[in-house]
């Protein structure tokens, strides 16, 4: 078990590199067909890739799915 | 079942063009307005939104540059609008509706289950005598009083039920365990098969009600299946052997030109489609030579299923009549060998005496044998029930 009074900030899933899933995002900021840029509580995101497809973006949680060949944090 | 609800709802791909796409979709985020399946392509991006978000990103659209456009509508609302003017649509699917309501009401599908020396084949010919077949309503089926005329029409079933499910009724029995020599037999009374006056009563199993020296006529109850208990009534086969004295006359007639048919190689195939009871020839015109017949028919399956659709196949032997001219003597003999015919199907125990009367007629001869003897004159008759039920 995670101690989430410990660890705090954005909940990041990635399974292998196709499916990413972030819980608390606070936006896009850049959004290009093989580039994807998400705000975070402190900082950014970015993603690098081919054939993204965002299944799902509401409520603070985005699920990207595609092709990631870079995951690079920005703060 | 988020899709199932999309679906019913409806919903719209949209394309969002403008450099600020994403100022969009972020607005679109805060809100609570869904959009999923997006994708970027050539500055456009692409996705699906329901019907009333569509109107609420519309309205938020404002300060972001962007313009929004339906690429394609999904859905059964859209679906139907497309349809709207076509009534007969909406009579057919009406009509669709009905048809496969009312056909749910009857069954479709006779299934047998548990069967090993009784055929399948005898078991739904039985249940046809009993009134269950395909196209049977099933209100008209009372599974607890139609399993116990099954089991009074079918010899060997121990015990069985009718399990009806959609439009398919499985007969699920199991059979009396009976050795190889030892008859199937079914609950009985015996009656007389014939006018005569009783000699010998030798009975195995059964209520006799008759003794030695009464006269009996054909069709008299001589013993009882029905034997009635303390606390029940039992239903028992009959059986045994009555000797009575009768007296019977068998007649041959003959003409000396007689027509006789001889079988030939023309044999005649024709197929019907059986589709829920109802026969549709694959054929035209109809055959007027005289004919041996026999029917086969085969049972269409999808998955291992019975589906009510059947193919006979009726295969016709055609005949072929020609005229003979017998001699006097011939003739007789051909009539002897009618009446030799007509006496082995009878069991007699004793021939007492025989008498033999030859007539002229117009175009040939009529031989009368008249039998007085000893024969068995036990006949199995059935056990029926009856209910008001």
């Amino acid at each position: 078990m995670l101690n989430t009074q410990i660890i705090k900030g954005s909940h990041i899933e990635i399974f292998s590199n196709k499916t990413l899933i972030l819980e608390e995002c606070y936006g896009m900021v850049d959004y290009r067909e093989n580039y994807i840029k998400l705000k975070l509580k402190k900082g950014f995101i970015n993603l690098l890739g081919t054939n993204f497809l965002i299944s799902e973006f509401d409520n603070n949680r985005i699920v990207i799915n595609g092709n990631i060949s870079s995951l690079e944090f920005c703060v | 079942m988020a899709w199932l609800w999309r679906f019913l709802f409806g919903y719209l791909t949209i394309k969002i063009y403008g450099d600020f796409g994403e100022l969009l979709l972020n607005k679109a985020a805060k809100n609570g307005i869904k959009i999923w399946n997006l994708s970027y392509s050539k500055g456009v991006i692409t996705g699906n939104i329901l019907i009333d978000n569509f109107f609420k990103l519309r309205n938020i659209r404002h300060g972001t540059r962007c313009k929004i456009k339906i690429h394609k509508r999904h859905g059964l609302r859209f679906f139907t609008n497309k349809y709207k003017n076509r009534i007969g649509f909406f009579i057919g699917l009406l009509m669709f509706c009905g048809v496969l309501y009312a056909l749910s009401n009857f069954i479709w599908v006779i299934n047998v289950e548990g069967n090993e020396k009784l055929t399948t084949k005898e078991i739904i010919s039985s249940c046809k005598k009993i009134g269950i077949y395909e196209g049977v309503p099933k209100t008209k089926i009372n599974s607890k009083y139609d399993s116990q005329r099954l089991q009074l029409t079918q010899a060997g079933i121990a015990w069985c039920s009718f399990n009806i499910e959609g439009s398919v009724l499985t007969v699920n029995l199991s059979e009396i365990a009976v050795s190889d020599k030892e008859e199937r037999k079914t609950p009985s009374n015996i009656k007389a098969s014939f006018d005569g006056k009783i000699k010998k009563i030798n009975i195995a199993s059964g209520n006799v009600v008759v003794k030695v020296g009464d006269t009996v006529s054909k069709g008299d109850l001589l013993v009882s299946g029905v034997i009635q208990n303390h606390s029940s009534t039992l239903f028992v086969y009959s059986d045994g052997v009555i000797t009575a004295e009768t007296t019977r006359t068998f007649s041959a007639k003959g003409n000396y030109e007689q027509k006789i048919l001889t079988e030939t190689d023309n044999i005649i195939k024709r197929y019907t489609l059986n589709f829920f009871n109802l026969n549709l020839p694959l054929y035209l015109g109809n055959i007027k030579q005289q004919h041996n017949y026999n029917v086969n028919i085969k049972h269409l399956t999808l998955f291992d299923n019975k589906i009510p659709i059947k193919i006979a196949c009726e295969k016709y032997e055609i005949l072929q009549e020609s005229t003979v001219i017998y001699d006097k003597e011939t003739l007789k003999e051909i009539l002897y060998s009618d009446i030799n015919r007509q006496v082995s199907d009878f069991n007699f125990i004793n021939i007492i005496e025989i008498k033999n009367e030859i007539l002229e007629t117009e175009k040939g001869m009529l031989l009368n044998v008249t039998y007085s003897c000893e024969e068995n004159i036990a006949l199995q008759d059935k056990i029926l029930l009856n209910t008001q039920n």
